[in-house]
């Protein structure tokens, strides 16, 4: 018995030292691929399958990185760490489904918007709910924290009168299933998204849009410290332009397409005044 | 191609996100116990100055006072500002040194139970205050602190799936990346995983439990 | 100092918050003698005793084992030459008779494995346990653990050993099998001091006897003396009493 604890005792602080040693020493250097953040739970954008990353940013920001000819990796995070996390440039870009917002655009600095959306409301496919009676009247309301719609809902609904509860998920597809047995009345989450969960075969029917015309774009620390705002600009014009674009689009979403690049660009982000950062003919006057 | 395909498919990356759960609660239970350790020992035998004694109060009151998740947050940017640390350094510093402040008052309690007089023996025999811990002290508070340390285990496995808002792909993060490909089964996905959890804890305890009937000691109250 | 004192204990004082207990202490002791403290409760025998090897530290005064001054610096040293036996024994319970003898042999004395456990096995069979060896100390009676703690002094090969009151927590009926083993060591030429309120031992085994009361030695002499005629009142009242109870 001796014998246990003195070689508990070792070999404890050996593994202790030893693992210390290796796991705190993350060497930077100037080779050094750049980390891309994405929430890996929001298809068609961004998800894991397999163990690769997939979806529309995954694949879209790979051309743009081979078109800057830079290398990149993705790293998987929940969307509220995402914005925190290129603030404490812990990643380098921002690549998901990034509903651009003013909020936002004061922590971050945009790209040119490569996408535009709408939000619609999602109702149980039986239910008899239409696009008003679905978000008012004592509607339980389900969307993704941290989320663009959440903002909206905050912004619009919630803070009248209007008698409605928010309910948070992690992520919209926990919020679909909890739909389907009645926990919540209906989910407003964007329309391609939408799009994706009917196409997956989902008990659910759009019961009606609201038209935000919201830009979706890549985005890096604010004050682009990497100097690679310029670079990424330019790429997304390229695969856009070269049609690589539509191509990764109609991969993912058959049938679809894709808003024109670059789509509504709000003056309240500082990047789109002009001139755009890499593309100096565009932008708010 | 349905859930069950999916999940024999890709039943290698949970495995690969058990792996990672469990290296990330190893190393933090390793911190945990090599710092809680310390901390219990200090308190018990080094100086009783306040110097010192303040300082080891306030760290297990901290750790164990502020939730994890904002621990998380703190160790990974926080840190970030000085020294470039990895999310699963942070991850393991986090949970590693909340883990300490749980462990060091086990511990303390452990030492505690022991009579006084079995260091007074060790002491009169001529063992230095170090010999004395190490071989009479630390044998017999093993026994007491095996029971309370297997709970301090068993939550430490279900708290490592918290790394995740840090960007850590372990376990339960694997099991998401299914459920969302796959556009739903939550209930079928998760029920593997709470599986593997549960193999994982049982395992754990099994080694544990077996610990602890070596350490027993004959005609000795139970 | 005398160069044949194997214990030298010089004008020990010891006070705890302002109440003084031991109020300058000595006494000498030679080689093979016993010598036995008696006095009330209270009176600071066992205080003393705890002194002599620092498991209470004097306030002043000196001691001298052997000719060498007790000093912080070198007590664990020579605790190992003090054998310490304890009123309540205090053996190491989650080790088996054999390991409490000689785990101090190996960790302390640094002796080897095979050596130590000779000479525990040939300390348990003097103190008539050498079938208990793989005992754990929780198996034992209160004599049997009392006398594995006497072996495990013995088997440090200590130049004097110190007895606190080694029956007091024992039930009578197994005080004797003890008190023979410490008559034995008396016989054997063993250096001992000896805290007890067995007035037989005292007066069987004792070279001497010292008799304290409030921190002072009021008396000392060969129990002979002392049984018959002590020259203080105190004294003779003390072992008046005590006479009647034993």
């Amino acid at each position: 018995m001796k014998g246990i604890t003195t070689s508990l005792f070792r070999s404890v602080t050996v593994a202790a030292v030893a693992l210390v040693g290796s796991s705190l020493s993350t060497t930077v250097s100037a080779q050094d691929p750049y980390t891309v953040g994405v929430e890996a739970s929001f298809p068609p954008w961004a998800y894991v399958e397999s163990g690769e990353f997939k979806g529309i940013a995954i694949d879209a920001m790979q051309a743009i990185a081979d078109e800057m000819g830079i290398d990149i990796q993705f790293q998987d995070m929940p969307f509220p760490s995402l914005i925190p996390a290129l603030s404490a440039e812990k990643i380098d870009i921002l690549a998901t489904g990034l509903t651009v917002t003013e909020e936002r655009s004061k922590a971050i600095d945009f790209t040119i918007p490569w996408w535009e959306t709408n939000d619609v409301v999602l109702v149980p496919e039986d239910s008899d709910l239409n696009v008003f009676t679905a978000v008012c009247c004592g509607a339980r309301i389900g969307v993704q924290g941290g989320s663009s719609q959440q903002a909206w809902m905050e912004e619009n609904v919630v803070g009248s009168d209007i008698d409605v509860e928010l309910a948070k998920y992690d992520s919209y597809v926990t919020a679909v299933d909890d739909m389907a047995i009645g926990r919540i009345s209906s989910v407003i989450v964007d329309d391609t998204s939408a799009q994706e969960y009917i196409n997956a075969g989902k008990a659910i029917e759009i019961a009606g849009k609201i038209y935000i015309r919201a830009p979706l774009a890549l985005a890096v620390s604010k004050g682009d410290p990497q100097d690679i705002l310029a670079s990424l600009n330019q790429g997304i014009m390229a695969i856009y332009e070269s049609g690589k674009w539509q191509e990764i689009i109609n991969h993912y979403i058959p049938g679809i397409t894709p808003p024109a690049i670059p789509g509504n660009m709000p003056d309240f982000v500082d990047t789109y005044a002009k001139p755009v950062a890499g593309l100096p003919e565009l932008g708010n006057e | 191609m349905d859930i069950y395909d999916v999940l024999i498919r890709d039943f290698p990356f949970l495995l690969k996100g058990l792996g990672v759960a469990i290296v990330l609660l190893a190393a933090l239970l390793v911190i945990g116990f090599v710092l809680g350790m310390s901390i219990c020992l200090l308190q018990l035998y080094g100086p009783k100055t306040r110097l010192l004694q303040w300082p080891l109060l306030l760290y297990e009151r901290v750790f164990r006072g502020v939730p994890i998740i904002i621990m998380l947050f703190i160790f990974y940017y926080g840190i970030s500002g000085v020294y470039d640390i990895s999310a699963f350094a942070a991850a393991i510093l986090a949970m590693g040194l909340r883990s300490a402040a749980y462990q060091s008052q086990i511990f303390r309690s452990a030492f505690q139970s022991v009579p006084a007089g079995q260091m007074m023996a060790a002491r009169a025999m001529g063992m230095s205050k170090a010999k004395a811990i190490r071989h009479i002290i630390f044998p017999q508070a093993a026994r007491h602190a095996i029971g309370p340390w297997t709970n301090e285990f068993s939550s430490e496995i279900k708290e490592t799936s918290l790394a995740y808002v840090i960007g850590v792909v372990e376990l339960t993060r694997q099991a998401h990346y299914i459920i969302t490909s796959t556009q739903g089964n939550v209930l079928i996905v998760f029920a593997v995983v709470a599986l593997l959890y549960f193999v994982l804890n049982r395992a754990g305890n099994s080694l544990l439990y077996a610990y602890e009937r070596k350490l027993a000691v004959p005609g000795f109250e139970k | 100092m005398t160069d044949d004192l194997i214990l030298d204990v010089q004008g020990v004082t010891k006070s705890y918050d302002g109440l003084e207990v031991l109020k300058g202490i000595g006494f000498g002791l030679r080689k093979g003698e016993t010598k036995v403290l008696i006095g009330p409760s209270g009176s600071g025998k066992s205080t003393l005793l705890r002194c002599i090897n620092y498991l209470t530290r004097p306030d002043a005064g000196r001691i001298f084992l052997s000719g060498e001054e007790v000093r912080e610096g070198n007590i664990d040293a020579m605790r190992a030459r003090m054998g310490f036996v304890f009123q309540d024994f205090n053996l190491f319970s989650h080790l088996t008779v054999l390991d409490n003898v000689r785990i101090c042999q190996i960790k302390v004395s640094g002796i080897d494995r095979e050596t130590a456990t000779q000479r525990a096995q040939q300390e348990l069979a003097r103190v008539g346990l050498g079938d208990k060896a793989a005992a754990y100390p929780a198996e034992l009676s209160g004599g049997q653990q009392q006398r594995v703690s006497i072996a495990r002094a013995l088997a440090m090969d200590p130049d004097v050993l110190l007895f606190d009151e080694p029956t007091s927590a024992l039930d009578p009926e197994l005080t004797n099998e003890v008190i023979r083993v410490m008559q034995q060591l008396a016989r054997d030429g063993m250096t001992m001091v000896v805290v007890t309120h067995e007035m037989s031992f005292a007066r069987q085994a004792a070279d001497e006897l010292i008799f304290m009361e409030n921190g002072h030695i009021v008396e000392q002499g060969p129990p002979g003396n002392l049984f018959s005629h002590a020259a203080s009142e105190r004294t003779r009242a003390f072992l008046n009493v005590i006479a009647e109870h034993g």
